[in-house]
């Protein structure tokens, strides 16, 4: 499955969390279709094969198969290279960076507080995911 | 949610932020900007007594302790030798333990906030520099102690940020969905004395009652979670009859405010 980066897939086991993290993103431009939404990471993982999810948004701290197990599967073990993957997390971020030292994993980590705020497409996606962006700008023109 | 007079100090109070991380330095910036204060950023020990140098109009420093050049003890250390700017009160931005804490305090810096950027947490920190004649109370729950109102919601934050009621429905709806489920696990690990279940309840309870605005019952987890870690077996059995009522209190205000049936959801 060729990757797709119009879509993105949002990873955490509250669904509460999903549906605020999918509304800043429909905010910032992504069209609901492409947002995919999975409750932990063997979910996650399933869905990403499957579809070809270029962009993924997951949690930390989950019951299932944890962020920091997804994306070594993913990056470190599959070398899934076009993947982007942000991990997104209310625990202390001094924390999640000692355990990403741990696994080698170099992978950006945004606090949950971003969605306290809404997303605009050309500050918050196109940091997090450039391809995304670029995607959508030309979806606009 | 805030008094007259925060907002008009709000109006006024620029913060100096030393932070070399520029991931951080965002999330500090957007957190900051929603107390309405202005943000000036420094991304080294160097730069910020540069900035200092120029200007000195700024209530608070918040200062990341390990930068790159000279660190923030030593940055602190500097800026409280100069006349100009001793006076601004300057909090340490730290991971550190307890320990390390009372050495920054020892070395000059005026105060410390958690570097995990749990925004009640900063305000507070903040706002007991802004504020000292308001004292502890004020210091530790800001936002409620400056209306002194004891709201569960803050709906006009949630309708701003959400945009109308249906939206809010729904969020209100996953919300409780996702809380109701978190109240039975965590009353099951009480039951069992499961230290990491009931912390890790607490964790997911804060967290979303953080995005919900729901501060009575993030403050209520937060205190169990506390007292859970202090092993103090009693007080946290009343602390998670408070954090009973504190979400039954919630589901009273936002069945009654968006007019919900959030019964058996």
């Amino acid at each position: 499955m060729p990757s797709d980066y119009s879509t993105i897939l949002i990873v955490d086991n509250a669904e509460f969390i999903r549906m605020v993290v999918r509304l800043r993103l429909e905010g910032a431009g992504v069209a609901p279709k492409n947002i995919h939404e999975a409750e932990n990471g063997q979910e996650a993982y399933d869905l990403l094969v499957a579809k070809g999810i270029a962009n993924i948004l997951c949690d930390y701290e989950m019951g299932v198969m944890d962020g920091i197990e997804l994306a070594t599967k993913l990056l470190i073990k599959e070398q899934r290279r076009n993947l982007r993957f942000i991990l997104f997390s209310g625990t202390p971020l001094a924390k999640i960076t000692a355990a990403l030292a741990e696994t080698g994993l170099d992978i950006p980590v945004v606090s949950k507080t971003r969605l306290r705020k809404s997303w605009t497409q050309a500050e918050t996606i196109s940091t997090w995911f450039p391809e995304l962006a670029i995607n959508l700008a030309q979806q606009q023109k | 949610m805030h008094s007259p007079a925060a907002n008009d100090v709000a109006q006024k109070v620029r913060i100096m932020v030393v932070e070399d991380v520029a991931f951080n330095l965002t999330i500090l910036t957007d957190i900051l900007a929603e107390r309405g204060w202005q943000t000036v950023a420094a991304t080294s020990g160097e730069a910020a007594l540069d900035i200092l140098a120029q200007d000195t109009d700024f209530q608070i420093i918040l200062m990341d302790i390990g930068l790159p050049g000279i660190d923030g003890v030593e940055t602190t250390r500097r800026i409280k030798e100069n006349q100009a700017c001793r006076a601004i009160p300057i909090i340490a931005l730290t991971a550190e333990t307890a320990v390390e804490r009372e050495r920054l305090l020892a070395a000059g810096l005026d105060g410390y906030a958690e570097k995990n950027f749990d925004p009640e947490q900063l305000f507070a920190a903040i706002e007991k520099h802004l504020f000292p004649a308001c004292g502890d109370q004020h210091a530790t729950e800001p936002a409620l102690a400056a209306s002194g109102e004891q709201l569960d919601l803050d709906f006009k934050a949630l309708l701003a940020t959400y945009a109308d009621e249906k939206t809010l429905c729904r969020i209100a709806k996953a919300f409780f969905a996702d809380t109701d489920k978190q109240i039975i696990l965590l009353g099951v690990a009480m039951d069992a004395g499961d230290q990491a279940k009931i912390l890790a309840c607490c964790h997911s309870l804060r967290g979303s009652s953080a995005i919900f605005t729901a501060k009575k019952l993030g403050a209520a987890a937060k205190e169990l979670d506390a007292l859970i870690r202090q092993e103090k077996k009693d007080a946290a059995d009343s602390a998670w009859h408070r954090v009973l009522a504190a979400h039954e209190s919630l589901r009273g205000s936002v069945t009654s405010r968006l007019n919900l049936s959030l019964q058996n959801e």
